[in-house]
């Protein structure tokens, strides 16, 4: 089954699918092939792949490559409004590897989001503390705290620097 | 007495005959309430399986006899069964729905002292004066068993906000003062919503919950942190055991929250904040147990543990939780996506691909009893389902399933979702290669206009 896969896999992947790319390298990762698992993680992230960007980004941070890192972490930030690749630019920020125009892009961002996402009203500013009343939008209410605390590790940085 | 002899009266002018056959009838329809939606889901089922004999008729039959003794009993003068014939024309049973003419029941039945009718005159009444005056005289009649709690609730709340009446605090404060201590809560957080009078609001404050999260809200509107921290405290501390979704609970996993993020003049402290959740969580509160849980997933505020926290998801995915009369058995997605999330990686636990399938598969919403359009669905569960029968992993594959799933994931999200993106190009990838479907080029072309138009490629 998992050679049929895996050829299913390669056939794919060589046709351009990024999906299946990342498929292949996290298959190549778990067997140790290490030269494989690079090589298909950056094709599948250079096809815009979520989980390949964020996986790659991770890789490239701990090869010391902050700068393209952070590129990446920004990307997702921005495109999909990503609670942890936000996270990891504050994280970046705070262990010397990132810049502080990066935290005031990803702070913007996130107001971006929640006024998009929550137009004003008079509960607006305070939605998260209306669990009681709002409990059917139990995935967005997270992805909201998240962003809400993202946002408030920012401020404080930034009001310390 | 039988239903023979009943009919027998009834048609001899006994109203009370009338009465007791509508009242029979009624009995044996099946007037479903709203909670019991689940029934009639499974009813639905059950009938289709055994192919018994369509109730509906017999059902229908039994309305319209219940109908029809109202009826007679009501035109013979008889408040309770003008009641009866308003209710039946209002929700059309046994009877075409006659909206007019069931309010039109409810003013005769209330004119004629009923007072569940004097209720429902006041309540869709449009004129303020009127309203009043018909919330008083039920709150002022004297019959043994009647529930009088909400027109007196209203009247009191009519004389504080002078609506439909003069304005007498002390008039208001009299008929509080017959209500329980909830009902004379909720009456004054109403009158300080309608008003805007914040000390009406206090008052309830004193003892009940709800209002002490209600002044606190206040003050987070006013980006007052610290006092509302206060009011979120007070209402936890009158905590009951064995209420769940209880406001105190609910204000443990807000203060929580607060602490999480770290709001204005509260500093962030996750030791605090998982502190906090534990506690609402120890009381049942699901939400709170996903916070902490997440915190533990995380190692935030406490030291990673990975066991623990695919334990918690595991045990609150199979937790049935009522979100109200039309979702009597959602379970909760939150916790499924990310107890098959960890099944995925082998986090806390031995990878297993069937298994991560069938979990993803219920955090998508896709049980039988969901099979209606949920808005709990988790648009990456979506997109994780259609990939397991992409790639044959978990599930048997199936290109045609699949393409269907990943139609599905763009239906769900705000098109920010990381796996919009991915879905689009999936499918315009397979219509491109004919990859387990007929090759389409027109098809294909479409998709990859939407794939343009999604982002700047």
């Amino acid at each position: 089954m998992q050679k049929e896969l895996l050829k299913q896999l390669q056939t794919w992947a060589q046709a351009g699918d990024g999906d299946c790319a990342y498929k292949l390298a996290t298959i190549y990762r778990t067997d140790g092939d290490f030269k494989n698992y690079v090589e298909w993680l950056e094709k599948s992230a250079a096809t815009k792949n979520f989980d390949a960007m964020k996986e790659y980004a991770e890789y490239l941070r701990e090869g010391a490559d902050y700068e393209k890192a952070l590129a990446i972490y920004k990307e997702l930030a921005e495109t999909f409004c990503d609670e942890e690749s936000m996270e990891n630019i504050v994280d970046m920020y705070e262990q010397g590897q990132g810049d502080k125009d990066t935290l005031i892009f990803v702070l913007k961002l996130i107001d971006k989001c929640f006024n998009e996402i929550y137009p004003m009203n008079n509960f607006a500013r305070v939605f998260v503390f209306q669990t009681y009343r709002y409990n059917e939008c139990t995935w967005e209410y997270l992805q909201a705290v998240e962003r809400r605390r993202i946002a408030a590790r920012i401020r404080k940085i930034l009001a310390e620097n | 007495m039988n239903e023979k002899e009943l009919i027998i009266k009834a048609q001899n002018s006994d109203i009370s005959a009338m009465k007791k056959l509508a009242d029979y009838y009624k009995e044996k329809t099946k007037l479903i309430p709203p909670d019991k939606l689940n029934d009639v889901i499974w009813m639905k089922d059950y009938r289709k399986r055994t192919q018994a004999p369509d109730i509906d008729e017999v059902d229908k039959k039994y309305k319209a006899l219940a109908y029809k003794y109202y009826r007679m009993a009501a035109e013979a003068g008889d408040a309770e069964s003008m009641t009866g014939v308003a209710s039946f024309l209002y929700d059309a049973i046994g009877v075409e729905r006659n909206q007019e003419e069931a309010y039109e029941w409810y003013r005769r039945g209330a004119k004629a002292g009923d007072p569940a009718a004097m209720r429902v005159t006041a309540y869709i009444s449009e004129d303020e004066k009127d309203k009043f005056k018909w919330y008083k005289l039920s709150a002022e009649l004297d019959k043994p068993g009647l529930n009088k709690q909400d027109s007196i609730k209203q009247t009191a709340i009519n004389y504080a906000c002078g609506r439909g009446t003069e304005k007498d605090i002390a008039k208001a404060e009299e008929w509080l003062a017959k209500l329980d201590k909830d009902d004379d809560n909720s009456a004054r957080m109403e009158i300080a919503q309608i008003t805007g009078e914040s000390s009406w609001l206090e008052q309830a404050a004193e003892s009940s919950p709800t209002a002490m999260i209600r002044m606190a809200e206040d003050f987070v509107l006013k980006n007052d942190f610290v006092t509302a921290l206060n009011w979120y405290k007070k209402a936890a501390r009158t905590t009951k055991k064995g209420a769940p979704n209880s406001p105190a609970i609910v204000a443990m996993s807000i203060i929580g929250d607060i602490y999480y993020i770290g709001e204005d003049g509260v500093d962030q402290d996750y030791e605090e904040a998982f502190k906090w959740y534990s506690r609402a969580a120890a009381q049942g509160y699901n939400m709170a147990k996903i916070k902490m849980t997440l915190m533990l997933y995380r190692g935030l505020g406490v030291k990673q543990d990975l066991q623990q926290a695919f334990k918690n998801f595991s045990e609150i995915s199979w937790t049935q939780e009522n979100f109200g009369p039309f979702s009597p058995f959602r379970f909760n997605s939150v916790a499924r996506y990310y107890a098959a999330k960890m099944r995925e990686n082998g986090e806390g636990c031995t990878a297993d691909s069937v298994d991560t399938f069938e979990r993803y598969r219920v955090a998508a919403g896709l049980e039988r009893v969901q099979d209606y359009e949920s808005p709990r669905r988790i648009p990456k569960a979506i997109y994780k389902v259609a990939d397991a029968y992409f790639l044959g992993e978990g599930a048997r594959q199936n290109f045609a399933k699949a393409l269907n799933f990943y139609e599905k994931t763009l239906t769900k999200g705000d098109g920010r979702t990381p796996y919009h993106r991915e879905a689009i190009k999936k499918v315009m990838w397979m219509y491109e290669l004919g990859e387990g479907i007929p090759k389409d080029k027109v098809k294909a072309a479409e998709w990859r206009k939407k794939l343009n138009g999604s982002d700047e490629e």
